[in-house]
């Protein structure tokens, strides 16, 4: 089972609620994923107040657990200010936090996220900051006190998969004790399965699903092979070899002259 | 030094969600009421102090406050 804050989960996939066709195909994939967790956000009322109520009836109707975001946040001040926004509005003490550091490649600001992280902590949130692949960073969000730490993948919405694979194995090494959640920038089920297959806890995506041809069908393949890639870590790869190693038995092969090799 | 403003039956000016308006409403709860706001699932900061709910009656608006208003939205 999954362990996030103290609590259990059977599904490994936390899906993103944006970027769907509309919101009927979002529901149905939501469904189809066996996600227990979705992703929100908070935004503006600018238009009368009734897309909030239609979009909040949908996730209340899915039964699933929420996780607010902090997307969209340059500041520790606006992350900090949003993620309180989010706690009264979700009545969840649980934050993505996202404090981002560049306009073109989204990427965390890992200083702010770092300071952000402390002060909710201290508030009493149970966060699951948004990271890089940089081991330090990922350590001190142990050390002050996160029982998630998500690292990306790629880019947000990028569909690279995992870019930095000994990056984020050296985190997985170095911190035993923590859930991992690889977020942002994958883009098809084998990124998923792979990320699982690391060690990894859980995964957590949207464009992969919402922008894909068919999303409630690429939301049961994302299921499918987060299933196989926790099985395999479970069952234990074999190693990887240098050079050949012959799985049928050389011993009785037809033909062979009467003094060849039988290594 | 600024004088504290004080709440009379004039309009006052808020910043409401990046704009500045002009309001005759109140309190928070008047202030959703005059903006016509329908919904049931709001949150709401002023001045980046998030105000509950069970506040929104008490709690009187000044002139140059600002004030958040935000609903669930789709999130990645």
């Amino acid at each position: 089972m999954l362990e996030l804050y103290g609590q259990k989960f059977s599904s490994r996939l936390l899906i993103g609620t944006a970027r769907y066709p509309s919101l009927p195909v979002m529901q149905e994939a939501v469904k189809v994923s066996g996600a227990e967790i979705v992703t929100v956000s908070v935004r503006r009322e600018n238009a009368g107040g009734k897309d909030g109520d239609t979009f909040w009836n949908i996730i209340r109707e899915l039964g699933v657990k929420v996780l607010p975001n902090t997307a969209g946040c340059y500041s520790v001040e606006d992350a900090v200010s949003t993620a309180e926004l989010a706690r009264e509005l979700f009545g969840t003490k649980w934050i993505k936090l996202e404090v981002i550091g560049d306009k073109a490649t989204l990427q965390p600001d890992v200083v702010g996220t770092l300071e952000a992280t402390k002060i909710l902590l201290a508030d009493g949130f149970e966060v699951f900051p948004y990271c890089t692949e940089d081991l330090t960073v990922a350590r001190r969000l142990a050390d002050a006190g996160c029982k998630v730490v998500m690292p990306w993948g790629s880019q947000i919405g990028s569909g690279k998969g995992i870019i930095h694979d000994e990056a984020l194995k050296r985190i997985r090494a170095e911190l035993p004790g923590v859930a991992l959640v690889i977020d942002a920038g994958l883009g098809a089920p084998s990124h998923a399965a792979k990320a699982l297959e690391m060690g990894y806890d859980a995964v957590l995506l949207n464009t992969a699903v919402a922008g894909s041809g068919d999303p409630v069908k690429m939301a049961k393949a994302f299921a499918q092979a987060i299933e196989a890639g926790r099985a395999a870590f479970e069952a234990g790869m074999m190693k990887p070899r240098e050079i050949a190693q012959a799985s049928t038995p050389v011993a009785g092969t037809p033909f062979a002259a009467a003094n060849a090799k039988t290594s | 030094m600024q004088k504290e403003a004080v709440r009379t039956d004039a309009d006052i000016s808020l910043t409401i969600n990046g704009e500045r308006k002009t309001i005759r409403a109140r309190s928070l709860r008047e202030l959703l009421g005059e903006l016509e706001l329908e919904g049931s699932f709001f949150a709401i900061a002023v001045n980046r102090k998030v105000i509950a709910r069970e506040r929104w009656d008490e709690r009187l608006l000044r002139d140059g406050d600002g004030i958040e208003i935000v609903t669930p939205r789709q999130g990645g």
